[in-house]
């Protein structure tokens, strides 16, 4: 088991997509059909949505940094957003888009979340 | 929905205060009318300091939208107290009722914007959902048309006089369209805390459109200062109370989720 994990991160490296991101690795040998099929997301215990892998490889951390600020200043003001903007300096991208994930959750609901994440190609990666 | 119990409770408290008042003392009188203006006071300054936690962004220009819709109508019950309480002159027409009025064009721009917002989750609304919807509108829409705008018109008022209580009516219209037109969306994805700040200050537009609509009906009895009809002032006054618990709760919210991130970056 151990060997075929460590072989499918070796091939996720010779790979063009993927940034660190977790999952990266074992999308990239899925094809897109593979990736709506629920049973094999459930396979690699893995939630995810193409469309941002695919986004996601083409954003630095530094566009990602800089779109979720942009969303908290549209929505919550330029205060909130300079707070977050200390706050997203030196974390992960993961963890920057699960913050903003939860804040817009928190206040626009679930689907208007997802709307604003997708207006601004962010789309959450869901571990589990 | 959930309850703030520690903005609720003293907030109720303080309601309870004023109906028992009502009751108990002439309803007409200098102490009942000047306790009337505590929550739209409150309502003003929450909504102030609400719209400048969210400064410069699409919420913070609705935000202030509301606010300065909510100072127009505490403006116009100030004078009104004035005129009424103080120089013991008819206030109507006068100066409030262009407080009142220009209250609605602030409180239909704030929910369209918000409209324009959602308006993505139109798509997303069920059938049966519409059907339920379009019967509580109606239940607004026919009697406002009926004593708001058609039964407003007297022969014997002024031109002026005529004009002013059918644009009540108009305005009361407008704002059950543009509330209906944000309320839909959000009652079906009603999980956020947007969504519950607007579904409290529906919540208080029930209240005045309410009002408005026994207004029309019982004017006489009311201008007659029969106690029982001046109780329709409660449903103004619950309108009030709608709008300073949706501003303080909203206020806390935005608040605890600040402190929550200053922890963080400790």
């Amino acid at each position: 088991m151990e060997v075929a994990v460590s072989r499918q991160k070796k091939q996720a490296q010779q790979v063009p997509i993927g940034s660190g991101v977790l999952g990266i690795g074992i999308i990239s040998r899925l094809d897109n059909t593979a990736l709506q099929n629920n049973h094999k997301r459930r396979m690699i215990g893995v939630f995810f949505n193409l469309k941002t892998v695919y986004t996601m490889s083409h954003m630095s951390s530094k566009d990602i940094r800089q779109k979720a600020v942009t969303i908290i200043a549209t929505h919550f003001g330029e205060s909130m957003a300079g707070m977050y903007r200390h706050f997203y300096v030196g974390k992960s991208d993961e963890l920057i888009l699960t913050s903003l994930t939860e804040l817009l959750t928190e206040y626009l609901g679930q689907r208007g979340a997802e709307q604003e994440l997708e207006k601004y190609s962010l789309n959450k990666i869901i571990c589990n | 929905m959930q309850l703030s119990l520690k903005i609720f409770v003293p907030l109720c408290l303080l309601f309870l205060v004023l109906v028992l008042s009502y009751v108990a003392v002439d309803p007409t009188g200098l102490y009942i009318s000047t306790a009337y203006l505590v929550f739209p006071i409150i309502a003003v300054v929450a909504g102030f300091r609400l719209s400048r936690l969210y400064a410069k962004s699409i919420t913070g220009g609705m935000m202030t939208c509301l606010s300065v819709g909510i100072l127009f109508w505490t403006l116009g019950e100030i004078f009104w107290y004035v005129f009424e309480n103080l120089l013991h002159i008819d206030p109507f027409p006068s100066v409030a009722d262009i407080f009142f009025l220009l209250a609605y064009i602030f409180f239909i721009y704030a929910l369209l914007k918000e409209g324009a917002i959602v308006k993505k989750m139109f798509g997303q609304i069920r059938l049966a959902h519409i059907a339920v919807y379009i019967i509580i509108v109606s239940f607004f829409v026919i009697p406002i048309s009926y004593y708001g705008v058609y039964q407003a018109y007297h022969q014997g008022a002024t031109m002026l006089e005529n004009g002013i209580a059918m644009a009540y009516g108009i305005g009361d219209l407008l704002l059950v369209v543009a509330s209906s037109l944000v309320l839909l969306p959000l009652l079906q994805s009603g999980d956020g805390k947007f969504a519950r700040f607007w579904i409290t200050v529906t919540i208080g537009f029930a209240f005045f459109l309410l009002a408005d609509i026994l207004f029309g009906i019982f004017v006489e009895a009311y201008n007659g200062n029969v106690k029982l009809y001046r109780y329709i002032d409660l449903l103004w006054l619950a309108g009030y109370f709608s709008f300073a618990y949706a501003f303080l709760l909203h206020y806390d919210y935005v608040t605890s989720t600040r402190e929550k991130l200053k922890k963080l970056m400790k």
